[in-house]
């Protein structure tokens, strides 16, 4: 004899993944002992259920990974305001500085380019100066993972003249280029450390 | 909810060929256990394997983390198996394949060989995605939600007739006894 009405396939899938609470489940097992048809479901529902568990994680093949074209364009991180003010100030004054030399010095005023080098060159400077700006850079570049510890790393760089410091778990390089930094840690095996350059 | 994978997606999205290199050895069992169930062929499972870990990587700068990284992926490898599968029908059929020499491929090509492979091909694609995630990669209700973009009801649905046809063309004990 059939108990209340058929339950929905959400609760007899809740019934055989042990979903239900106690009193749900109660209701369940009641109708299911008077419901050929509902229990026939819960048999199929299990017998699909060891099918699929019993189904091994299949190895892929070597090589999967093939070589990888550069990123399009790398994410930025999250824009914080105070930090970007820390670091537009020394712009916005070393732009200003820049802008009178500019303005008193004709002669200079078509080297756009230069210009626009001599004020990041200059910045970089600025937020080394400072010795405060702690925070990972905005821009900067990752040069390659390394073998650790991260200390070694830094000695390592620092040894051949680079400003290296551990930061938030990676080594930062500042004032180099990902390609001077690669070339001093060409030795070096891969691994976990993250080594990135802020030019 | 913690991505477990969080710090070397990050490293990653930063264009750390390394930290790529230890997402794809964590997730391409996985990954390519979803296309070779998806699409029943070693061969179009390791080219769809393949297109899924390069696009992930071409699109990591756009991946904000709203889901877990591992959801994305296979997002990702369910569309990059479609495109095989339409590809498959675009070009010649399959040939029959050598017989693999090295045994770990043998072990592939005879899962996709035997019966509950021709079970799961026989389902309807929606249900085959469903039981494939829910009971051979354990993926919750919510990450199949969030990957085929369907409620979760809907999800739970899908795995109730997925498992139920399953079971019929597998021929459980009980075949037969229906009204």
């Amino acid at each position: 004899m059939v108990s209340g009405t058929h339950p929905d396939e959400i609760q007899l899938l809740d019934y055989v993944e042990d979903d239900l609470d106690t009193a749900s489940r109660g209701v369940v097992e009641a109708h299911l002992a008077g419901c050929a048809e509902c229990a026939e479901q819960i048999s199929r529902l299990q017998a699909g259920r060891e099918a699929l568990r019993g189904a091994p994680m299949l190895e892929a093949p070597a090589g999967l990974l093939g070589e990888l074209p550069e990123h399009a364009r790398p994410a930025r991180r999250s824009f914080r305001p105070g930090r970007a003010i820390a670091i537009l100030a020394p712009v916005a004054a070393i732009a200003g500085v820049v802008a009178i030399v500019a303005t008193t010095n004709p002669g200079e005023g078509d080297g756009g380019d230069e210009g626009a080098r001599a004020v990041a060159a200059q910045t970089a400077q600025a937020q080394e100066g400072g010795g405060e700006e702690l925070a990972p850079a905005f821009d900067a570049a990752v040069v390659r993972s390394v073998a650790g510890p991260a200390r070694d790393v830094v000695q390592v760089l620092q040894a051949k003249g680079f400003d290296a410091r551990r930061l938030d778990g990676r080594v930062e390089v500042r004032g180099a280029t990902p390609e001077s930094v690669g070339v001093a840690l060409e030795d070096r095996p891969n691994g976990p450390v993250e080594v990135v350059a802020v030019p | 909810m913690r991505d477990p994978d969080g710090d070397l997606v990050r490293r990653a999205q930063r264009g750390d060929r390394w930290a790529f290199e230890q997402l794809v050895e964590r997730h391409q069992h996985r990954v390519y256990t979803l296309a070779a169930r998806t699409l029943g062929s070693p061969e179009d499972a390791a080219d769809a394997a393949q297109e899924c870990f390069l696009r992930a990587w071409l699109g990591l700068p756009r991946f904000r983390g709203g889901a877990l990284f591992s959801t994305w992926l296979y997002r990702i490898c369910l569309n990059a198996s479609h495109d095989q599968r339409s590809k498959r029908r675009e070009s010649k059929p399959l040939e029959e394949a050598p017989e693999p020499a090295d045994p770990r491929d043998a072990f592939v090509a005879s899962e996709l060989s035997g019966g509950l492979q021709r079970a799961l091909s026989e389902l309807d694609d929606s249900y085959r995605e469903a039981v494939v995630l829910y009971d051979v990669l354990g993926c919750s209700y919510a990450e199949i939600a969030e990957l085929t973009g369907v409620a979760e009801g809907t999800v739970k649905s899908r795995i109730f007739r997925g498992r139920s046809e399953l079971a019929k063309l597998l021929g459980t004990p009980s075949e037969g006894t229906e009204s």
